[in-house]
């Protein structure tokens, strides 16, 4: 097991209107997870208190080991964050940013940020605002990936990208994610861009933490299983975790481990889709 | 600081251009044959640089710069004593300005001289006020709330002078030099503390 750069541990926070219940993670050195969620399902609360911009009710958040908040200038040196939203004022070009940026990281690297100003094809001298619209999130890019960063914390990274620069920012957070000492914790809205660039998948729902594990032992843990009354009958209940009823029968989201071993040869369990697994996990009406 | 410093000065080179016209201007007609409106001109020409941070901090609402920057390895304490040191280095160049023009127009040094008070205690109490209630309000509420406040302010010395008379013996000590230079102490007193109120309105907003 690698070394934990990050670890979650039953982090809660109240609003007026929203709640965020136990969350509880860890992310491994050399790993990448996806934090999947609609609106309003908790990401950018568990963001903000990652990045100590506000404070949990409890529970506790470490970085390498150790806790933060308690030195959040330093955490942040080693964090490459990619918020949703906010960036430099657009009458800014990317030279001068990389001037601000330099005084604000003591490892800022001028060279690994102009190089990939050059990959993204941004230009150095015209203001962000007489660029496309996605010159903005490439400067964020840049600006969380060229201080040495030891963990990437990204909100929507591929937002306004065109696809090109999509594909050239997924390669690069995958690489970062693949180094020793390195990981990523990507925010999405997104369960597709989570399967492709993330190895371990989570996924919160109206505030709670639905599942955080490997996609390999999500996609070994559930079954679906689409058949009649009759045969989903003999699934024992233990191992339902949704359903949705049609004229003939239904369709079955079970946890294999619970299905008897004669019963698991004999139905035709399908490995189901990340978005099936959502989908059945947090309907309230299909709830076994 | 320095990184921010500088990103602030970058802005208002591109987009507070105005502000150091407007400056040189009103320092010029200060000293051209205007003797009767030195006062007038001097201290306005005086406070158009200080009032430049709000045109950077509409600028940076625009672009929500704040969520940005307080991820930055910054705090946000900093960021927020930047903007007050800005204010005070736009106010101290003003009047720098204005002393130049004097010294080449060869007016009458005594009047900015005696001006220099009234100048620092509206150009340190006007972002004593103005600044907590943006980062308190946003800039659109805070421009409201300030011309409330100036408007009291008016009607207050309006009132009084109605009351007591323009040449009275309590105007008089009002503006007297002493008077007006303890005012100036107090108004940078409170420009301190305006700057410890709104670096904690940011910590409890931002973090």
């Amino acid at each position: 097991m690698g070394r934990k750069i990050l670890e979650i541990e039953a982090v809660t926070k109240k609003y007026k209107e929203f709640t965020l219940e136990p969350v509880s993670f860890s992310l491994e050195a050399g790993s990448s997870m996806g934090v999947m969620g609609a609106y309003g399902s908790g990401k950018t609360t568990l963001l903000k208190i990652l990045t100590g911009q506000i404070r949990p009710e409890a529970g506790t958040v470490k970085f390498f080991g150790k806790e933060t908040g308690k030195d959040r200038s330093k955490m942040l040196e080693y964090c490459g964050i990619v918020p949703a939203e906010g960036g430099f004022p657009d009458c800014l070009n990317a030279k001068e940013i990389n001037k601000i940026l330099k005084g604000c990281y003591k490892n800022w690297q001028e060279a690994c940020f102009f190089e990939l100003a050059d990959r993204f094809s941004l230009s150095l001298t015209r203001p962000l605002k007489e660029l496309t619209r996605g010159a903005g999130q490439k400067v964020r890019i840049l600006a969380a990936l060229c201080h040495e960063p030891k963990l990437l914390l990204l909100d929507e990274p591929l937002k306004g990208l065109e696809q090109e620069d999509r594909e050239l920012a997924e390669n690069l957070f995958r690489e970062f994610g693949k180094q020793e000492d390195q990981g990523v914790l990507s925010f999405t809205e997104q369960p597709e861009e989570a399967e492709k660039n993330c190895d371990n998948l989570a996924f919160l729902y109206k505030g709670r933490l639905i599942f955080a594990e490997s996609q390999e032992t999500l996609r070994k843990r559930y079954g679906f299983l689409e058949a009649s009354d009759e045969k989903l009958e003999l699934v024992p209940r233990s191992a339902w975790c949704g359903i949705r009823r049609t004229e003939n029968g239904g369709c079955l989201l079970l946890e294999r481990a619970a299905l008897p071993k004669e019963l698991a040869a004999e139905l035709p369990v399908e490995v189901p889709a990340l978005t099936t697994i959502m989908e059945y996990l947090t309907k309230e009406a299909v709830k076994r | 600081m320095k990184a921010l410093l500088y990103k602030d000065l970058r802005m208002l080179m591109k987009k507070g251009k105005m502000y150091f016209g407007f400056t040189v201007i009103f320092a010029l007609f200060g000293v051209i044959n205007m003797e009767e409106n030195v006062f007038f001109f001097s201290l306005l020409s005086s406070l158009y640089l200080s009032m430049a941070v709000l045109t950077l901090l509409g600028l940076e609402e625009q672009a929500k710069w704040n969520s940005y920057g307080v991820l930055l390895p910054v705090s946000r304490k900093i960021q927020t004593a930047e903007k007050y040191m800005l204010s005070a280095a736009g106010l101290l160049s003003g009047i720098l300005i204005n002393l130049i023009f004097n010294f080449i127009g060869g007016t009458n040094g005594s009047v900015l001289q005696e001006l220099l008070p009234v100048i620092l205690i509206v150009g340190l109490l006007f972002p004593a006020f103005q600044l907590p209630l943006i980062y308190r309000f946003g800039i659109g509420k805070a421009k409201l709330g300030y011309l409330f406040l100036a408007g009291l302010a008016i009607a207050a010395v309006a009132v009084s002078t109605r009351i007591t008379g323009e040449n009275s013996a309590a105007w008089r000590i009002v503006l007297s030099g002493e008077v007006l230079w303890g005012g100036a102490a107090v108004s940078f007193w409170l420009f301190l503390v305006s700057m410890v109120f709104s670096m904690n309105i940011c910590e409890k907003k931002f973090c």
